[in-house]
């Protein structure tokens, strides 16, 4: 389920002009991503809410905290990195914001991991899950 | 057992009642039957008449204008008369026979406002006809 929240905001955040964009979970390589700017989305919590029963089908409402993380060359400064940021994922982020979900927070940090400088960007999202009742 | 989810993607809709527009977030609609009762004389009670209320729908949203931040309330004095009434379309349904019966606007301190309108029908509310 996760991973169905992640893909749609990576292909959201795609179809808006975001360039490359990756799932967290889709365990490629930082290596074999772009050279340049990528962006990873991944989930910083989710919460369900109470569910509602309908007779073929429980209706689950949930809020998700997305955290997309817009990933800087190497050697790269924070200039350019909040440029990419404005010029290519904010436009795309404004586009999918509504009533339902927006951007939140920015913050950004040094990733030792992979010795890059990484800008997250926190955004909520909130939808509901549908699941086929097996018996009413 | 199969599972679909599905995040939700929902603005405000433009309310146009007469010539003012509101971008609504938040909607109510409530009415009520009310019952005559009378006691018998054997100590019972009978309902004698009833009558069904009329429905109060409630539109609320935001109002964000930075030339003219109160341009709200001009536009709420037109179409407060008594003796208007509006057809009012709204996520697939149409009110009709409404007329104003109390509006709020509310400034908090921010840059914009919260406002709020009520409106009174004794009509159904009926879907939206699809166009043929």
């Amino acid at each position: 389920m996760l991973t169905d929240i992640i893909n749609a905001a990576v292909t959201a955040l795609r179809s808006c002009g975001a360039g490359e964009v990756y799932s967290a979970f889709d365990a490629y390589p930082t290596e074999l991503k772009s050279r340049g700017f990528f962006t990873v989305v991944g989930t910083g919590g989710l919460e369900y809410c109470t569910p509602i029963y309908s007779y073929s089908t429980v209706f689950i409402p949930f809020r998700a905290k997305l955290e997309i993380s817009v990933t800087a060359p190497e050697n790269s400064s924070m200039t350019s990195l909040y440029e990419y940021f404005d010029s290519k994922i904010a436009p795309a982020a404004d586009q999918l914001s509504d009533l339902s979900g927006r951007l939140t927070k920015l913050s950004l940090k040094h990733d030792s991991n992979i010795g890059r400088l990484v800008l997250t960007a926190e955004m909520s999202v909130s939808g509901v899950r549908h699941v086929e009742r097996s018996s009413p | 057992m199969s599972a679909v989810t599905e995040l939700s993607h929902r603005t405000a809709e433009a309310v146009t009642i007469g010539d003012l527009t509101l971008y609504c977030d938040e909607f109510r609609a409530s009415a009520a039957v009310v019952y005559s009762e009378q006691p018998t004389v054997s100590g019972d009670t009978v309902i004698t008449n009833c009558c069904r209320r009329a429905t109060r729908i409630t539109f609320s949203g935001k109002c964000y204008d930075p030339e003219a931040p109160l341009s709200f309330l001009a536009g709420i004095n037109d179409i407060s008369t008594a003796s208007d009434t509006y057809t009012i379309h709204y996520r697939g349904e149409v009110f009709s026979d409404c007329r104003v019966q109390s509006f709020s606007a509310d400034d908090k301190g921010g840059d914009f406002f919260f406002v709020s309108i009520t409106l009174i029908t004794s009509e159904p509310i009926a879907p939206e006809e699809e166009p043929s």
